[in-house]
Protein backbone atom coordinates (compact mmCIF):
# COMPACT_ATOMS: atom_id res chain seq x y z
CA UNK A 1 0.00 0.00 0.00
CA UNK A 2 2.93 2.12 0.80
CA UNK A 3 4.19 2.39 -3.39
CA UNK A 4 0.85 3.43 -4.54
CA UNK A 5 0.34 6.09 -1.67
CA UNK A 6 3.71 7.66 -3.28
CA UNK A 7 2.52 6.27 -6.47
CA UNK A 8 -0.02 8.71 -5.60
CA UNK A 9 1.47 11.16 -4.22
CA UNK A 10 3.71 11.96 -7.11
CA UNK A 11 1.07 12.19 -9.30
CA UNK A 12 -0.61 14.82 -7.11
CA UNK A 13 2.60 17.05 -6.71
CA UNK A 14 2.75 16.40 -10.61
CA UNK A 15 -0.99 17.44 -10.51
CA UNK A 16 -0.67 20.59 -8.39
CA UNK A 17 2.40 22.29 -9.88
CA UNK A 18 0.36 21.25 -13.13
CA UNK A 19 -3.15 23.32 -11.32
CA UNK A 20 -0.86 26.25 -10.01
CA UNK A 21 0.04 27.08 -13.71
CA UNK A 22 -3.30 26.24 -14.59
CA UNK A 23 -4.53 28.41 -11.84
CA UNK A 24 -2.27 31.58 -12.83
CA UNK A 25 -3.58 31.14 -16.11
CA UNK A 26 -7.31 31.14 -15.46
CA UNK A 27 -6.82 34.02 -12.46
CA UNK A 28 -5.04 35.90 -15.63
CA UNK A 29 -8.10 35.17 -17.95
CA UNK A 30 -10.75 35.65 -15.49
CA UNK A 31 -9.68 39.35 -14.70
CA UNK A 32 -9.67 39.65 -18.15
CA UNK A 33 -13.01 38.21 -18.80
CA UNK A 34 -14.26 40.30 -15.36
CA UNK A 35 -12.56 43.69 -16.84
CA UNK A 36 -14.44 42.72 -20.25
CA UNK A 37 -17.87 42.15 -17.93
CA UNK A 38 -17.94 45.45 -16.32
CA UNK A 39 -16.97 47.08 -19.25
CA UNK A 40 -19.66 46.08 -21.55
CA UNK A 41 -21.86 46.09 -18.60
CA UNK A 42 -22.87 42.44 -18.96
CA UNK A 43 -24.08 40.24 -15.61
CA UNK A 44 -22.15 37.47 -14.42
CA UNK A 45 -23.00 34.65 -15.78
CA UNK A 46 -24.94 32.50 -12.95
CA UNK A 47 -25.83 34.94 -10.78
CA UNK A 48 -28.76 36.41 -11.89
CA UNK A 49 -30.71 32.89 -11.46
CA UNK A 50 -28.94 32.14 -7.51
CA UNK A 51 -29.59 36.01 -6.84
CA UNK A 52 -33.96 35.00 -7.71
CA UNK A 53 -33.96 32.04 -5.22
CA UNK A 54 -36.51 33.36 -2.42
CA UNK A 55 -35.04 32.38 0.97
CA UNK A 56 -37.55 29.73 1.55
CA UNK A 57 -37.10 28.15 -1.93
CA UNK A 58 -36.18 24.40 -1.35
CA UNK A 59 -32.78 25.23 -3.44
CA UNK A 60 -31.66 27.38 -0.32
CA UNK A 61 -32.27 24.41 2.11
CA UNK A 62 -30.31 22.02 -0.27
CA UNK A 63 -27.40 24.44 -0.66
CA UNK A 64 -27.15 24.41 3.07
CA UNK A 65 -27.35 21.24 3.73
CA UNK A 66 -24.63 20.74 1.02
CA UNK A 67 -22.77 23.20 3.16
CA UNK A 68 -23.16 21.13 6.20
CA UNK A 69 -21.35 18.28 4.36
CA UNK A 70 -18.74 20.52 3.39
CA UNK A 71 -17.94 21.77 7.10
CA UNK A 72 -17.91 18.08 8.49
CA UNK A 73 -15.67 16.89 5.84
CA UNK A 74 -13.00 19.71 6.51
CA UNK A 75 -13.21 19.05 9.73
CA UNK A 76 -13.06 15.12 9.29
CA UNK A 77 -9.51 16.11 7.46
CA UNK A 78 -8.35 18.24 10.56
CA UNK A 79 -9.06 15.37 12.56
CA UNK A 80 -7.15 13.57 10.40
CA UNK A 81 -4.08 15.30 10.11
CA UNK A 82 -4.04 16.52 14.02
CA UNK A 83 -4.29 12.47 14.91
CA UNK A 84 -0.88 11.94 14.21
CA UNK A 85 -1.63 8.94 12.38
CA UNK A 86 -0.74 10.14 8.69
CA UNK A 87 2.77 10.11 7.38
CA UNK A 88 3.79 13.32 5.84
CA UNK A 89 2.93 12.26 2.15
CA UNK A 90 -0.43 11.10 2.76
CA UNK A 91 -0.73 14.21 4.97
CA UNK A 92 -0.20 16.56 2.23
CA UNK A 93 -2.63 14.50 0.14
CA UNK A 94 -5.35 15.20 3.00
CA UNK A 95 -4.29 18.63 3.21
CA UNK A 96 -4.82 19.20 -0.54
CA UNK A 97 -8.49 17.81 -0.38
CA UNK A 98 -9.45 19.61 2.59
CA UNK A 99 -8.17 22.68 0.61
CA UNK A 100 -10.71 21.44 -1.98
CA UNK A 101 -13.60 21.18 0.61
CA UNK A 102 -12.84 24.99 1.87
CA UNK A 103 -13.06 26.07 -1.46
CA UNK A 104 -16.75 24.38 -1.73
CA UNK A 105 -17.60 25.44 1.74
CA UNK A 106 -16.84 29.11 0.16
CA UNK A 107 -18.58 28.93 -3.00
CA UNK A 108 -21.55 27.45 -1.40
CA UNK A 109 -21.96 30.10 1.53
CA UNK A 110 -21.22 32.89 -1.10
CA UNK A 111 -24.39 31.29 -2.78
CA UNK A 112 -26.27 31.05 0.10
CA UNK A 113 -25.73 34.27 1.53
CA UNK A 114 -26.25 35.64 -2.27
CA UNK A 115 -29.46 34.20 -2.21
CA UNK A 116 -30.56 36.28 1.32
CA UNK A 117 -30.11 32.81 3.29
CA UNK A 118 -27.94 32.74 6.42
CA UNK A 119 -25.04 30.02 5.60
CA UNK A 120 -25.06 27.24 8.33
CA UNK A 121 -22.49 27.67 11.06
CA UNK A 122 -19.79 24.71 11.51
CA UNK A 123 -20.70 22.41 14.71
CA UNK A 124 -17.61 22.36 16.74
CA UNK A 125 -14.43 20.22 16.40
CA UNK A 126 -15.59 17.77 19.13
CA UNK A 127 -19.19 17.07 17.51
CA UNK A 128 -17.57 16.15 14.15
CA UNK A 129 -15.24 13.82 15.97
CA UNK A 130 -18.72 11.84 17.71
CA UNK A 131 -20.40 12.29 14.52
CA UNK A 132 -17.51 10.20 12.49
CA UNK A 133 -16.42 8.02 15.55
CA UNK A 134 -12.94 9.23 15.39
CA UNK A 135 -12.36 7.29 18.55
CA UNK A 136 -11.81 4.43 16.72
CA UNK A 137 -9.59 5.40 14.18
CA UNK A 138 -5.82 3.66 15.53
CA UNK A 139 -4.28 3.88 12.02
CA UNK A 140 -3.58 5.30 8.79
CA UNK A 141 -5.64 2.83 7.04
CA UNK A 142 -8.67 3.33 9.72
CA UNK A 143 -8.51 6.99 8.42
CA UNK A 144 -8.49 6.32 4.67
CA UNK A 145 -11.06 3.64 5.11
CA UNK A 146 -13.07 6.55 6.95
CA UNK A 147 -12.17 8.77 4.06
CA UNK A 148 -13.58 6.63 1.57
CA UNK A 149 -16.68 6.05 2.68
CA UNK A 150 -17.61 10.08 3.15
CA UNK A 151 -16.28 10.98 0.08
CA UNK A 152 -18.16 8.30 -1.72
CA UNK A 153 -21.37 9.39 0.27
CA UNK A 154 -20.44 12.79 -0.61
CA UNK A 155 -19.85 12.12 -4.01
CA UNK A 156 -23.62 10.55 -3.99
CA UNK A 157 -25.65 12.91 -1.55
CA UNK A 158 -24.53 15.60 -4.56
CA UNK A 159 -25.37 13.46 -7.61
CA UNK A 160 -28.11 12.40 -6.04
CA UNK A 161 -29.49 15.90 -4.79
CA UNK A 162 -29.41 17.56 -8.65
CA UNK A 163 -32.78 16.28 -9.85
CA UNK A 164 -34.09 18.07 -7.25
CA UNK A 165 -32.66 21.48 -7.48
CA UNK A 166 -34.90 24.22 -9.48
CA UNK A 167 -31.91 25.91 -10.55
CA UNK A 168 -29.91 24.68 -13.93
CA UNK A 169 -26.77 26.65 -13.22
CA UNK A 170 -27.04 24.89 -9.34
CA UNK A 171 -27.51 21.84 -10.98
CA UNK A 172 -24.26 21.95 -13.08
CA UNK A 173 -22.60 23.37 -9.94
CA UNK A 174 -23.95 20.31 -7.73
CA UNK A 175 -22.12 17.83 -10.40
CA UNK A 176 -19.04 20.36 -10.35
CA UNK A 177 -18.71 19.59 -6.55
CA UNK A 178 -19.61 15.85 -6.61
CA UNK A 179 -16.97 15.24 -9.38
CA UNK A 180 -14.78 16.56 -7.11
CA UNK A 181 -15.67 14.05 -4.59
CA UNK A 182 -15.62 11.58 -6.91
CA UNK A 183 -12.02 12.06 -7.84
CA UNK A 184 -11.03 12.14 -4.13
CA UNK A 185 -13.22 8.77 -3.95
CA UNK A 186 -10.93 7.39 -6.43
CA UNK A 187 -7.43 8.73 -5.25
CA UNK A 188 -8.39 7.40 -1.65
CA UNK A 189 -9.89 4.29 -3.12
CA UNK A 190 -6.84 3.58 -5.30
CA UNK A 191 -4.99 4.01 -2.17
CA UNK A 192 -5.98 1.24 -0.02
CA UNK A 193 -6.04 -1.00 -2.45
CA UNK A 194 -9.92 -1.53 -3.16
CA UNK A 195 -10.90 -2.59 -7.04
CA UNK A 196 -12.03 -0.32 -9.07
CA UNK A 197 -15.89 -0.68 -9.49
CA UNK A 198 -17.05 -3.51 -12.38
CA UNK A 199 -20.38 -1.75 -12.60
CA UNK A 200 -21.39 1.07 -14.80
CA UNK A 201 -22.62 3.92 -13.00
CA UNK A 202 -20.45 4.23 -9.89
CA UNK A 203 -22.07 6.85 -8.35
CA UNK A 204 -25.78 8.37 -7.28
CA UNK B 1 -61.73 -37.69 53.71
CA UNK B 2 -60.92 -33.98 52.07
CA UNK B 3 -63.09 -33.09 50.02
CA UNK B 4 -60.94 -33.55 46.66
CA UNK B 5 -60.72 -37.04 47.05
CA UNK B 6 -64.44 -37.09 46.64
CA UNK B 7 -64.97 -35.48 43.21
CA UNK B 8 -66.09 -37.70 40.62
CA UNK B 9 -63.57 -39.86 38.27
CA UNK B 10 -66.04 -38.09 35.58
CA UNK B 11 -65.14 -34.31 36.92
CA UNK B 12 -62.04 -34.56 37.30
CA UNK B 13 -61.93 -35.68 33.11
CA UNK B 14 -63.88 -32.56 32.95
CA UNK B 15 -61.23 -30.93 34.27
CA UNK B 16 -58.55 -32.25 32.32
CA UNK B 17 -60.23 -31.89 29.22
CA UNK B 18 -60.53 -28.28 30.01
CA UNK B 19 -57.37 -27.80 30.86
CA UNK B 20 -56.17 -29.63 26.99
CA UNK B 21 -58.43 -27.59 25.38
CA UNK B 22 -56.91 -24.22 27.17
CA UNK B 23 -53.49 -25.70 26.30
CA UNK B 24 -54.35 -26.15 22.78
CA UNK B 25 -56.32 -22.62 22.34
CA UNK B 26 -53.01 -20.63 23.69
CA UNK B 27 -51.05 -22.85 21.51
CA UNK B 28 -52.74 -22.26 18.32
CA UNK B 29 -53.21 -18.44 19.54
CA UNK B 30 -49.21 -18.08 19.88
CA UNK B 31 -48.53 -19.95 16.79
CA UNK B 32 -50.78 -17.71 15.09
CA UNK B 33 -49.62 -14.32 16.73
CA UNK B 34 -46.12 -16.01 15.35
CA UNK B 35 -47.83 -15.88 12.12
CA UNK B 36 -48.53 -12.73 11.89
CA UNK B 37 -45.01 -11.37 13.61
CA UNK B 38 -43.27 -13.41 10.59
CA UNK B 39 -45.54 -11.74 8.14
CA UNK B 40 -45.31 -8.34 9.41
CA UNK B 41 -41.65 -8.82 9.09
CA UNK B 42 -41.48 -10.30 5.63
CA UNK B 43 -43.90 -7.73 4.13
CA UNK B 44 -41.04 -5.69 2.28
CA UNK B 45 -39.45 -7.34 -0.70
CA UNK B 46 -36.02 -5.68 -0.10
CA UNK B 47 -33.26 -7.23 1.13
CA UNK B 48 -31.44 -5.83 4.21
CA UNK B 49 -28.20 -6.93 3.20
CA UNK B 50 -28.03 -5.16 -0.41
CA UNK B 51 -29.84 -2.44 1.65
CA UNK B 52 -26.99 -2.25 4.16
CA UNK B 53 -24.60 -1.63 1.35
CA UNK B 54 -26.43 1.21 -0.43
CA UNK B 55 -26.86 3.34 3.00
CA UNK B 56 -23.35 2.53 3.69
CA UNK B 57 -22.53 3.82 -0.05
CA UNK B 58 -25.28 6.41 -0.29
CA UNK B 59 -26.81 7.75 2.64
CA UNK B 60 -23.42 7.46 4.47
CA UNK B 61 -22.62 10.98 3.28
CA UNK B 62 -24.81 12.61 5.11
CA UNK B 63 -26.56 9.87 8.24
CA UNK B 64 -25.25 7.78 10.41
CA UNK B 65 -27.27 5.21 12.34
CA UNK B 66 -26.26 6.53 15.98
CA UNK B 67 -25.10 9.87 15.67
CA UNK B 68 -26.45 12.68 14.45
CA UNK B 69 -24.39 14.37 11.33
CA UNK B 70 -26.06 16.55 8.55
CA UNK B 71 -29.18 14.59 8.90
CA UNK B 72 -30.84 13.21 11.96
CA UNK B 73 -29.54 9.71 13.34
CA UNK B 74 -31.19 6.45 11.72
CA UNK B 75 -31.93 4.01 14.65
CA UNK B 76 -35.31 3.28 15.53
CA UNK B 77 -36.36 5.51 12.84
CA UNK B 78 -38.91 2.69 11.51
CA UNK B 79 -41.61 3.49 13.49
CA UNK B 80 -40.98 6.56 14.83
CA UNK B 81 -42.06 9.99 15.29
CA UNK B 82 -41.45 12.29 12.45
CA UNK B 83 -39.07 15.14 13.24
CA UNK B 84 -38.59 13.36 16.72
CA UNK B 85 -35.00 12.66 17.57
CA UNK B 86 -34.23 15.39 20.59
CA UNK B 87 -31.25 17.89 19.68
CA UNK B 88 -31.54 17.88 16.44
CA UNK B 89 -32.62 20.55 14.34
CA UNK B 90 -35.12 19.82 11.99
CA UNK B 91 -36.06 21.83 9.04
CA UNK B 92 -40.04 23.96 9.71
CA UNK B 93 -40.67 21.57 6.24
CA UNK B 94 -40.34 18.38 8.22
CA UNK B 95 -41.60 20.00 11.51
CA UNK B 96 -44.72 20.61 9.93
CA UNK B 97 -45.22 16.90 8.99
CA UNK B 98 -47.78 14.55 11.61
CA UNK B 99 -47.55 10.70 12.02
CA UNK B 100 -45.29 8.41 12.09
CA UNK B 101 -42.28 6.99 9.65
CA UNK B 102 -43.87 3.59 8.46
CA UNK B 103 -42.70 1.84 4.67
CA UNK B 104 -44.97 3.37 2.99
CA UNK B 105 -44.14 6.37 4.10
CA UNK B 106 -40.54 6.27 3.83
CA UNK B 107 -40.87 4.57 0.36
CA UNK B 108 -42.67 8.34 -0.77
CA UNK B 109 -39.94 10.47 0.88
CA UNK B 110 -37.05 8.53 -0.60
CA UNK B 111 -38.51 8.88 -3.30
CA UNK B 112 -38.81 12.34 -3.56
CA UNK B 113 -38.25 14.02 -0.21
CA UNK B 114 -39.72 17.56 -1.50
CA UNK B 115 -43.16 16.05 -2.75
CA UNK B 116 -43.24 14.90 0.73
CA UNK B 117 -42.78 17.79 2.85
CA UNK B 118 -41.95 20.60 0.22
CA UNK B 119 -38.87 22.94 1.34
CA UNK B 120 -37.19 20.16 3.44
CA UNK B 121 -33.33 20.64 3.42
CA UNK B 122 -32.90 16.62 1.58
CA UNK B 123 -32.72 17.15 -1.59
CA UNK B 124 -31.39 13.19 -2.11
CA UNK B 125 -33.11 10.93 -3.88
CA UNK B 126 -33.40 7.05 -4.25
CA UNK B 127 -34.84 6.63 -8.00
CA UNK B 128 -34.89 2.89 -7.97
CA UNK B 129 -37.70 1.14 -6.29
CA UNK B 130 -35.67 -1.80 -5.85
CA UNK B 131 -33.03 0.45 -3.98
CA UNK B 132 -35.77 2.12 -2.10
CA UNK B 133 -37.29 -1.90 -0.46
CA UNK B 134 -33.51 -2.91 0.21
CA UNK B 135 -32.89 0.59 2.49
CA UNK B 136 -36.77 0.30 4.34
CA UNK B 137 -35.62 -3.29 4.74
CA UNK B 138 -32.08 -2.78 6.26
CA UNK B 139 -33.66 0.83 8.13
CA UNK B 140 -35.90 -2.38 10.29
CA UNK B 141 -33.42 -4.13 11.30
CA UNK B 142 -31.81 -1.02 12.69
CA UNK B 143 -35.15 0.00 14.66
CA UNK B 144 -36.53 -2.12 17.48
CA UNK B 145 -40.06 -1.73 16.47
CA UNK B 146 -41.01 -1.68 12.96
CA UNK B 147 -44.07 -0.13 11.82
CA UNK B 148 -46.83 -2.23 9.69
CA UNK B 149 -46.73 -1.55 6.30
CA UNK B 150 -49.45 0.52 5.28
CA UNK B 151 -51.90 -0.97 2.90
CA UNK B 152 -51.93 2.69 0.97
CA UNK B 153 -49.47 5.27 0.10
CA UNK B 154 -48.67 8.33 1.68
CA UNK B 155 -50.40 10.16 -1.00
CA UNK B 156 -53.76 8.18 -0.73
CA UNK B 157 -53.75 9.13 2.90
CA UNK B 158 -53.10 12.70 1.81
CA UNK B 159 -55.84 12.82 -0.28
CA UNK B 160 -57.97 11.08 2.21
CA UNK B 161 -56.62 13.98 4.74
CA UNK B 162 -58.36 16.14 2.14
CA UNK B 163 -61.29 14.88 2.47
CA UNK B 164 -60.98 14.69 6.39
CA UNK B 165 -60.10 11.78 7.10
CA UNK B 166 -56.92 12.65 8.60
CA UNK B 167 -53.46 13.55 7.05
CA UNK B 168 -51.31 10.52 8.34
CA UNK B 169 -52.79 7.15 9.42
CA UNK B 170 -51.14 6.31 13.03
CA UNK B 171 -49.66 2.74 12.44
CA UNK B 172 -49.32 0.38 15.87
CA UNK B 173 -46.18 1.87 17.09
CA UNK B 174 -48.12 5.18 17.84
CA UNK B 175 -45.91 5.39 21.08
CA UNK B 176 -42.74 5.70 19.91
Amino acid sequence: MNERIETLISAAKAHNEETNTGRRRFIGQSALLASLAVAGGLPLSGLANVSQMSSGGSDLGILNTALGLEHEGIAAYQIAAESGLLRAQVLAVGVLFQGHHKGHRDELARLIQLAGGRPVEPKSQSDYARAINASTLKSQEDILRLAVKLERGAANAYIGSIAALHDLKLAQLFARLGADEATHWTVLNNAIGEAIPRQALIFG
Amino acid sequence: MPPVLTRSPVKGHNDILRLLLATIVAVSLASMYAQAEITQTTTSPGDAVRGKTYYENTCAGCHSVDEDRIGPRHRDVVGRRIAAVVGFEYSPALKELKGNWNEALLDDWLKDPQAVAPGTTMGFSVRDAGDRADVIAYLKTVSRRPAKKSATSHRAKDEAARKGVGRFEKCSTDSK
